[in-house]
């Protein structure tokens, strides 16, 4: 069984714990399809991806005053963002609708739930 | 037959699959940077006791270190998926995902454990016993590398 491994610096690969590897074959990945970029300038913004199953997603926000990004699903306490997916698009719902927050979705070939 | 490369090499393996590889973004695997390596990913069914619904979960992962992990619920029935942000007291359902128009909250995420990850979680409202479909990814990475 053919593998590629890279190790940590200083590391070699014959003593390497998984933790100390930059990659080995031997494990799975989360691999990017579509990284999604945006304005939310509707209560729901629908984006297609269309891989014909579910796949795992994540999503964040950059929102407030400062403004900075958070993690998806996000509520202020007031607006509350979330994201959902379906075996052709990708939903960002926000209510209420803020002014223009910009959001970010990257979309994995991995299958998501 | 395989094929090794080793820091001991002194070299960096770089895979680029298009011609913006000049910015780290446009790099496919670029062996100065770790990727999440991951160590174990499931999926699983809650059925809560108690009403209101809250329900909580315990994944042994035996890595001996806190690793980075993600996780994601639903319930089941008109629910969809969430994933838990860390953002304590988030309220992880909108626009009616709960078909009776409850909310779901995911309490905590615990990864104060060496051997197990955690999650607990709530559901407002009364008069049905929720059944919860959750999902997980754990990362060999740690959270915190020296430890």
């Amino acid at each position: 069984m053919s593998k590629l491994v890279i190790s940590k610096p200083n590391i070699s690969i014959e003593s390497a714990r998984p933790r100390d590897m930059v990659f080995d074959s031997n494990y799975n990945y989360i691999k990017i399809y579509k990284i999604f970029t945006g304005t939310i300038s509707s209560a729901t913004i629908t984006l297609s991806h269309n891989l014909n199953y579910v796949p795992l997603v994540f999503g964040w926000l950059k929102s407030g005053t400062p403004s900075s990004w958070v993690m998806l699903p996000y509520s202020d306490g007031t607006t509350k963002t979330v994201y959902d997916a379906d075996v052709t698009n990708i939903y960002i719902r926000q209510d209420p609708l803020g002014s223009g927050d910009t959001y970010v979705v990257a979309v994995a070939f991995n299958r998501g739930v | 037959m395989g094929v090794y490369l080793g820091r001991a090499l002194e070299s960096t393996l770089e895979i680029i699959f298009d011609s913006s590889g000049e910015i780290i973004q446009g790099v496919n695997l670029n062996s100065e940077f770790p990727l999440l390596k991951i160590a174990k990913e499931g999926r699983g069914i809650y059925t809560s006791t108690v009403d209101p619904d809250n329900g909580s979960i315990t994944i042994d992962h035996n890595l001996g270190y806190r690793p980075i992990w993600n996780f994601w619920i639903q319930r089941t029935v008109g629910g969809r998926f969430r994933m838990a942000t860390n953002n304590n007291g988030v309220s992880l359902v909108n626009y009616n995902e709960l078909y009776d128009g409850d909310t779901l909250q995911v309490d905590y995420l615990d990864t104060s454990y060496d051997t197990s990850v955690a999650a607990s979680w709530t559901t407002s409202g009364s008069g049905s016993i929720g059944v919860y479909e959750y999902y997980y990814i754990i990362y060999y990475d740690p959270i915190d590398d020296t430890q």
